[in-house]
C-alpha cells in the first residue's frame, strides 16, 4: 500500500498584527482623551436634577472655587443613605445625621460647623471658614472693602442632604463677604 | 509597522519585534479602560446671596413684601415638603409653578419686572426639593434667586434620620 501524499502546507503562518495594533492605539487614544483627569477636586456627588440649569462653562476651574457636599461615614453603615442608593434617588428619607456629611474643598474634608479645624492626613490645619477667607480673599477687587468678594463659589450639594448642609456653607460663604454662589446640578443632555 | 508580521521575511531584511509595543498598549488600555467613567453632566444655576443683607446688612426696620417668598418646611409625618408661596398653599409642582407665575404678572403690573425669589427653607428639608423649587423658579424666568438666613433653630436637625 503507498503513502498518498497530501498537498504541502506552509508550515510558516503568520498572524498579521496590523489591524489589532492600528485598533488598539485608537482605543488608546479614546480611553486617554476621555479620562476625567482634570476634575479631580470634584468628589462623587450625586447631583440633583434641574431642566433648566445652565450647562454653558463662563469660568474656568481658576476662577471658582468648587466646594462638594457629600456622604462620608468613615465606614460606617447609613442604612438611609444605602436604601436610598438602591431606590435610585426616589425615596423621600434622606440623611439627615450631620455627622455624616463632610464638606469637600480642593480635596480636603472641613468640618461643617466651619469653626473647627480639618483633621486627616490631607489636612491644611485651617476650618471652612479660614479656608473660604482665604479664597475670598484672592478676588477683592476693593482692598477698602474687606466684606465683598467677586470670587465664585459652585456648591455641589448632594442630592440625599439636607438644606441645612448646605445653608451652612451659604452662611460661611457671607460670613467671609463672597456672594457669588453657583449651585450645580445635574441636567439632561440636550435631544 | 510591524515588519516581522508583514508579508515575506525576504522583503524586509529588517524586523521589528512589536511584541512589547502591543503588550504595553495592551496594559495602557486597561488602565484607561478600568479607570474611565461617563461624566455626569453638570449645570449650574446662579444664585447671588445678597450684598446688602444678611451678616454684613443692617437690621430691617420696616419689612414690606417686595418680593416673592417661597416657604418650604419638612413634615415628617407625611414624609414631604410642604411648600407656600407668600401665604398660598403649593401641593404640587404645577400649582408652585401656577401662583410664581401669577405672582410674577402682578409685580409686572406693579412695574416691577425683575422681581427677586426668596427661598426660606427649614434645615431638614431636602436639599433635591430646594433645587426643584429653584428649577420652577427658573421656568417662570424669575432668575434673581435669593436665599433666607438659616432658622433660628438648629436643633430640628438631627431629629432623626
Amino acid at each position: 500500500m503507498s503513502a498518498k501524499k497530501g498537498p504541502s502546507i506552509d508550515e510558516n503562518v503568520q498572524l498579521n498584527l496590523v489591524p489589532m495594533v492600528d485598533i488598539m492605539f485608537l482605543l488608546l487614544l479614546f480611553f486617554m482623551l476621555g479620562a476625567d483627569m482634570g476634575h479631580r477636586e470634584l468628589e462623587d456627588v450625586k447631583l440633583p436634577e434641574a431642566d433648566v440649569s445652565s450647562v454653558k462653562e463662563d469660568t474656568t476651574p481658576d476662577e471658582r472655587t468648587t466646594v462638594n457636599v457629600y456622604h462620608e461615614t468613615r465606614g460606617a453603615k447609613c442604612q438611609v443613605y444605602e436604601a436610598l442608593q438602591k431606590a435610585g434617588g426616589t425615596s423621600s428619607q434622606i440623611c439627615r445625621d450631620m455627622a455624616h456629611w463632610k464638606v469637600g474643598i480642593r480635596g480636603i474634608d472641613y468640618p461643617l460647623d466651619g469653626v473647627t479645624k480639618s483633621a486627616g492626613p490631607n489636612s491644611d490645619g485651617l476650618s471652612m471658614k479660614e479656608k473660604l477667607f482665604m479664597e475670598a480673599e484672592s478676588n477683592r477687587p476693593d482692598p477698602n472693602n474687606k466684606t465683598l468678594s467677586e470670587r465664585r463659589l459652585q456648591i455641589r450639594g448632594d442630592e440625599a442632604g439636607p438644606y441645612g448642609v448646605v445653608q451652612r456653607v451659604m452662611n460661611t460663604c457671607a460670613e467671609v463677604g463672597i456672594y457669588k454662589i453657583e449651585i450645580g446640578a445635574a441636567t439632561k443632555a440636550p435631544e | 509597522m510591524a515588519g516581522s508580521t508583514m508579508g515575506d521575511d525576504g522583503d524586509n531584511p529588517v524586523s521589528l519585534n512589536v511584541t512589547p509595543l502591543v503588550d504595553i498598549i495592551f496594559c495602557l488600555c486597561l488602565f484607561f479602560l478600568c479607570s474611565f467613567h461617563f461624566k455626569q453632566l453638570e449645570g449650574k444655576m446662579d444664585s447671588w446671596l445678597p450684598k446688602d443683607k444678611g451678616v454684613h446688612g443692617t437690621p430691617i426696620q420696616n419689612v414690606q413684601l417686595e418680593d416673592i417668598k417661597i416657604w418650604m418646611k419638612w413634615d415628617p409625618d407625611t414624609s414631604r415638603t410642604i411648600r407656600k408661596v407668600n401665604q398660598s398653599d403649593a401641593a404640587s409642582d404645577a400649582d408652585l409653578e401656577s401662583l410664581l407665575g401669577q405672582r410674577k404678572a402682578n409685580f409686572e403690573s406693579a412695574g416691577k419686572p425683575d422681581v427677586p425669589v426668596s427661598i426660606d427653607a427649614g434645615p431638614d428639608v431636602p436639599w433635591k426639593d430646594v433645587i426643584w423649587a429653584m428649577n420652577l423658579c427658573k421656568r417662570q424666568k424669575l432668575e434673581k434667586i435669593e436665599f433666607a438666613a438659616p432658622w433660628p433653630d438648629p436643633k430640628s436637625v438631627g431629629a432623626g434620620s
